[in-house]
């Protein structure tokens, strides 16, 4: 397969250009006609912004405070030129702090290596637990039996030689980049550029695997415009030039469990972006929005994150970097145990959406909801002209945000480990209407919860989980659509109880016995989008 | 001057014909076959079959369908709307069918995005005897409000803007489900105080039920809102009064001939309660329609409910 990507190191220092003349040209008119004052307001905000965040910084970071200050006290004295060429200067460093890397050579070592590091893991487990050798077939399974990737994988492929890939995953883990680029080698897709927190590349090895892999920094400690642009912008100039790309529309890992329905415009709207720059050059290749659902019976930082959901100073640990993730031991156990679960991950490809939300048809083409062909170019015109209107824009992007949401939705695909934690998680609620959710989470550990109630109850949940799958508004994995319900249970059981310090409930007799309510709390969230039409059905 | 298309002959498409063609614009006047009156020079009638070629060629759209066909109207002409259409839609009302704003119709059934409705204090007649009136304009694309602005005011109608579309349509359609309230309690005979006191505690409603269910605060307090309502009230007629007069009157199958309010009032009490948003006087008339309740019974139910912050 040869994307664009792979020929990323030769355009690196043309990319590099363009972005810093696109950023420096348009914050030109930040604030209004006067270049001067523009670049004025841009570095004062820069400089405030860095100053603030060094102050409180320590190490190699905070050395860096004098060199702000002295800018600060410069500004005003600055004339044109200067300050032009110190907001070039400013973009020139981060837009190299940020551009990434892809080294063909450590993608083929990656793919190969990969499935049967993670496969020999599997096997190490596999005699853990006494399951043996069965043949030389039996020695290493196949990954693609512990990750399932579904979907429109078929179309998604045919696109990606047709125009250029945008996909949009909901975001539960840090796991999420790997396992989704594993999906795309798997898949046939190829490889994507994408922004990964800088926090994420501390870890040498993983850090050097990531930035020559395709992965670009982002610094989400730096809040200031001029930052923010060059992001924006590099991110808009690698889709412009056709590079596939992924962007989290989320922003930041689920803390909730829940599936993502706030989405960063801005990100998306790259998109949009990118389309109507290629569209007034003439380049009338597509771009496609490709919303992906990644579905984890397990996830490796679930307790990290339900603890910040539920801190009330949750927004300020925006960028948590002490999670399992940092904790190579956990992540390796987590591997371990993950590979041995009779239950598997799912990564879901959804319906391809044209920049306006518009589904794509199997030729690649937009469509109407009644299936009419669409000209997307058209959405740009006003008196058949092309217009350039950023409130117009903004709005489409909006409506765009809302397609992904509902197709995130759509795509969601139910674990049992899921169905348990809300079955149980609900059943503490109804049991105890007068406590809030945090009475709740402080006194249900320990609860015993009869099996075959809780079975009635599956049952008739089940039935309505499959009613709203056969409308297309949620997707069941296998063992849900077809599976009895206690066989549903006993899966989710024996999944909790593989990775957790402390498992969300254990089996005791015939009973289920709650260990961690916040967990089932966590896991349970996943199903709220549809929470109330599952509750009338046990009302 | 600009091109527009106006779809469908009804009362609003053609009080917009007139006021745009009056503005100097040319208007294409997509109808059927029944007569329409005399129209301004301006004004060119069309049949539905040349409906492709001309919106091939014009980008300014107003949908003047009735709610009532709204739905069957759009299947026909969607395969004729692409992404420069900029629509306008005037119908008060839930779809008959999936119960769909029009504006939520035009978004789920065509391809259409740049949107707009338009709302108010006034009936297509007020525009034709040109009496002093104000319209509301809502939408999230201001270039498109702005120009929606410029054309339709005139010395007789200010137009105002709102970047809520979605609150503009609910304020509208909620106004008059609660002016069949208005109207059943006109006929109980009760004095000023109780109708204001009806009044200001059924905007307070519509502004609770706009946020619940996707539209912004404040915005019931406007023209589609406050100002639908009063329009209804002082006029003394019009299908939600006289709905709400059979109400008073315990004649269920008279109200229940004005099947837009009947239908409204019932799905916009059951959004409500899956909302889980306090909306007493759209029950109350949702009740008076399936003859639940009567209407000094519902006013005396809405009477004894716990007092609560008067914007709570």
């Amino acid at each position: 397969m040869h994307a664009p990507l792979f020929h990323f190191s030769r355009h690196r220092e043309d990319i590099e250009r363009e972005v810093v003349s696109r950023v420096a040209g348009g914050l030109s008119h930040h604030a209004g006609a006067d270049p001067q004052r523009s670049y004025q307001l841009v570095l004062n905000d820069a400089a405030y912004h860095e100053i603030h965040r060094l102050e409180r910084a320590r190490g190699r970071e905070a050395e860096r405070l004098a060199g702000w200050q002295k800018l600060a006290r410069r500004i005003g004295r600055m004339d044109a030129a200067e300050l032009r060429d110190e907001v070039e200067r400013l973009c020139w460093y981060y837009v190299r702090d940020v551009v990434g890397h892809f080294d063909p050579r450590v993608y083929r070592f990656a793919t190969s290596v990969m499935p049967v590091g993670l496969s020999a893991l599997f096997n190490t487990t596999d005699l853990a637990h006494g399951v043996g050798f069965s043949g030389r077939a039996g020695v290493l399974r196949d990954l693609s039996k512990r990750i399932g990737v579904e979907g429109e994988v078929d179309l998604v492929r045919s696109l990606a030689r047709k125009g250029t890939l945008v996909l949009v995953p909901t975001h539960s883990s840090n796991l999420d980049s790997i396992v989704l680029g594993w999906s795309l080698m798997h898949a046939g897709l190829p490889p994507v550029t994408y922004g990964a927190g800088k926090n994420l590349f501390t870890n040498k090895l993983v850090g050097y695997f990531m930035r020559n892999l395709g992965a670009y920094r982002v610094d989400r400690r730096l809040r200031h415009v001029l930052y923010k642009e060059v992001l924006k912008c590099y991110s808009q100039v690698l889709l412009e030039r056709g590079y596939h790309s992924l962007f989290f529309p989320g922003g930041t890992r689920s803390r909730s469990g829940r599936v993502e329905q706030k989405l960063k415009l801005g990100l998306l709207g790259s998109a949009l972006a990118a389309f109507s720059e290629r569209a007034q050059r003439g380049d009338d290749r597509p771009i496609y929005v490709v919303p992906v659902t990644i579905n984890y019976p397990l996830v490796l930082e679930a307790e990290t994150l339900i603890g910040d959901h539920l801190k009330e100073a949750g927004q300020a640990r925006y960028i948590i970097d002490d999670d399992e993730f940092s904790r190579i031991a956990r992540v390796t156990q987590y591997a371990v145990r993950v590979m041995a679960l009779s239950t598997t991950m799912v990564i879901r490809y959804g319906q391809p959406l044209d920049v306006f939300g518009n589904a794509v048809g199997p030729d690649g083409t937009s469509r109407g909801p009644d299936g009419t062909v669409l000209d997307p170019r058209r959405y740009l015109l006003r008196d058949k002209q092309a217009v350039a209107d950023p409130a117009r824009d903004g709005e489409y992007t909006r409506q765009l945000g809302e397609a992904v949401g509902r197709a995130f939705l759509r795509e969601t695909v139910v674990l049992p480990t899921q169905l348990l934690g809300w079955m149980l998680f609900e059943r503490e609620r109804r049991m105890a209407p007068h406590l809030d959710l945090f009475a709740l989470l402080r006194t249900t550990s320990g609860d015993r919860h009869d099996l075959a109630e809780l079975c009635a109850d599956g049952e008739r949940v089940l039935g309505r989980l499959r009613q709203l799958e056969n409308d297309g508004r949620v997707r069941l994995e296998p063992t849900l659509r077809a599976g009895p319900v206690d066989e549903v249970f006993e899966a989710a059981l024996s999944t909790y109880e593989m990775y957790h310090v402390r498992a969300a409930c254990e089996r005791a007799e015939e009973a289920v016995l709650v260990r961690d309510p916040k967990l089932l709390y966590y896991y349970g969230n996943r199903l709220e989008p549809w929470a109330p039409e599952l509750r009338d059905v046990l009302a | 001057m600009s091109r527009w298309t106006i779809i469908d002959a009804t009362p609003w498409g053609l009080a917009l014909a007139r006021r745009l063609a009056a503005g100097g614009h040319e208007v294409q006047l997509l109808m059927g076959s029944r007569s329409p009156g005399r129209l301004p020079k301006r004004v060119s009638r069309q049949p539905w079959t040349a409906a492709p070629q001309i919106l091939d060629q014009v980008e300014r759209v107003v949908l003047a369908t009735r709610i009532a066909g709204l739905e069957a109207r759009l299947e026909q002409l969607a395969s004729c709307l692409q992404g420069d259409h900029r629509l306008l839609t005037v119908a008060p009302g839930l779809t008959p069918g999936h119960h769909f704003r029009a504006s939520e119709a035009v978004l789920r059934l065509t391809a259409v995005k740049q949107l707009a409705v338009l709302a108010g204090a006034a009936e297509p007649t007020a525009l034709r005897r040109k009496e002093p009136v104000a319209l509301v304009v809502g939408s999230a694309y201001p270039t498109w409000a702005t120009e929606l602005q410029g054309v339709l005011a005139s010395k007789t109608i200010r137009v105002y803007t709102s970047e809520d579309p979605i609150g503009v349509e609910l304020s509208n359609v909620l106004s008059a489900v609660l002016a069949v309230g208005m109207g059943a309690a006109r006929d109980l005979d009760l004095g000023p105080a109780t109708v204001a006191t009806e009044l200001t505690r059924a905007v307070a409603e519509i502004d609770r039920l706009v946020v619940g269910l996707g539209g912004r605060a404040n915005t019931a307090y406007g023209l589609a809102g406050l100002g639908a309502l009063t329009t209804q009230l002082f006029a003394g007629q019009g299908d939600a009064i006289e709905a709400g007069t059979s109400l008073a009157r315990g004649e269920i199958e008279a109200a229940r001939a004005h099947g837009e309010l009947v239908e409204a009032a019932r799905t916009l009490s059951e959004r409500a309660a899956a909302q889980r948003v306090r909306a007493p006087m759209v029950d109350a008339v949702n009740g008076l329609f399936e003859g639940r309740l009567g209407a000094a019974e519902a006013l005396a139910a809405l009477m004894s409910r716990a007092v609560r912050s008067e914007r709570g």
